[in-house]
């Protein structure tokens, strides 16, 4: 009657859990390797068509006789109100200006974000955000720094700019790091992340884009 | 490109890995299809990944715990190549008899009846100790301190004696009243 029972021992303990245990599935570790190549190519030819579509738009902004911006002047002009029409040229510069100050893509995987260089100033802001896309934005008018898709997450070459920047990560990417100058500044594996910066009041990781000091983070891979 | 060096190790990790990270997600989540998506996923990334981890056992749980996260909360799941051999997927005891069958089947539900009312940090604290890991390890998978383990550890493991206890109470008062 009622608790009489001695309390249970770490052998007993281990032996109810065991009891749980099914066999793991029969898997090759070569079955794994195959699927996540075949991933891995999957995902290199949709960056190439982002980057194609990217670059096209691009020129197609920029240059006033290629002949997609004309297509793209003649579908839109075709519908738009007149007055937009008139409005139009005085803005002309616009487009190529904000096509360069960011880059937004789904990354479905581990995600290296490098940065080339270290900067005389600036600052670079890691927030993460409950959402599919990773964004890298330059959040200050600055001398521009170029992005540019990689095969593993993005590239920004910043060389000479004194901007600050700010990347949100999708809360889904369960491996990623960020680098200054090969540098690992921030990594995120599964939930935790390491900042080599300060927290803001939204757990932001603020980090100086000048002299990074050695980080004691460990990188995910080479740069 | 992944360089031969990086495929033998991953290969040897794949070999000595997947079976614990299988039977940790299992007594887990209680779901043996979703631990198997979700291990199998785990290695996909790690072979993405291209480079071994610095601490590869905390590395797989840190990933392997919020893909869990991520598919529980999706609650859809896809379900592939692991499911076309359900033969695997029986109970590991062997050839029991009917009445060792019932008694084994009532002592999993308690079982699982139990780690399902703990804190899903406790369970996994008791689970990966279950599996070997050491404070330090622990620490670094659950982002905890380290020397903080050792009392969150004891205390995950009351919880689980206190939890078993009340589930065999409540299946014995169950049977009392029937």
């Amino acid at each position: 009657m009622g608790n009489s029972r001695p309390p249970m021992t770490d052998d007993e303990l281990s032996t109810l859990l065991r009891a749980l245990d099914r066999a793991p599935p029969d898997l090759r570790a070569d079955e794994i390797i195959i699927r996540a190549r075949r991933r891995h190519t999957r995902r290199s030819t949709l960056i190439a068509a982002a980057a194609f579509v990217a670059v096209a738009t691009v020129a197609a902004a920029a240059v006033p006789g290629f002949p997609l911006h004309e297509y793209i002047r003649h579908a839109v002009g075709s519908r738009a109100p007149k007055a937009a029409n008139v409005a139009a040229p005085a803005q002309a510069p616009a487009p190529t200006a904000s096509v360069s100050r960011g880059i937004s893509f789904v990354p479905d995987r581990h995600s290296r974000i490098a940065f080339a260089a270290e900067q005389s100033l600036g600052s670079l802001r890691v927030h993460v955000i409950d959402g599919p896309s990773l964004r890298i934005t330059q959040t200050s008018s600055d001398r521009e720094a170029q992005f540019t898709l990689t095969p593993d997450g993005a590239s920004v070459h910043n060389a000479g700019s004194t901007a600050s920047y700010e990347i949100l990560l999708p809360d889904r990417i369960s491996d990623a790091v960020v680098l200054i100058a090969g540098k690992s500044v921030y990594s995120r594996i599964g939930i935790h992340s390491s900042c080599s910066g300060t927290r803001d009041s939204e757990q932001g990781c603020v980090i100086s884009m000048h002299r990074q000091k050695s980080s004691s983070i460990p990188e995910a891979r080479s740069p | 490109m992944s360089e031969p060096t990086f495929d033998a190790e991953f290969r040897a990790a794949f070999d000595s890995r997947f079976a614990e990270l299988f039977r940790w997600l299992d007594r887990y989540s209680g779901d043996a299809s979703l631990a198997a998506d979700v291990a199998q996923e785990t290695f996909v990334r790690l072979y993405d990944r291209g480079a071994m981890p610095d601490d590869l056992r905390a590395w797989i749980v840190s990933v392997a715990l919020n893909l869990v996260r991520d598919e529980q909360r999706r609650s859809t799941r896809r379900r592939r190549l692991l499911l076309q051999r359900p033969a695997n997927m029986t109970m590991a005891d062997a050839e029991p008899s009917p009445e060792d069958d019932v008694l084994a089947a009532e002592r999993r539900t308690l079982v699982r009846r139990a780690l399902r009312t703990m804190e899903p940090r406790d369970r996994s604290l008791l689970l990966l100790r279950e599996e070997g890991y050491s404070y330090h390890e622990l620490a670094l998978a659950l982002a905890l301190n380290e020397s903080s383990v050792g009392t969150l550890l004891s205390r995950a493991k009351s919880a689980f004696r206190d939890a078993y206890a009340a589930s065999e109470g409540a299946a014995a008062g169950g049977r009392s009243d029937g």
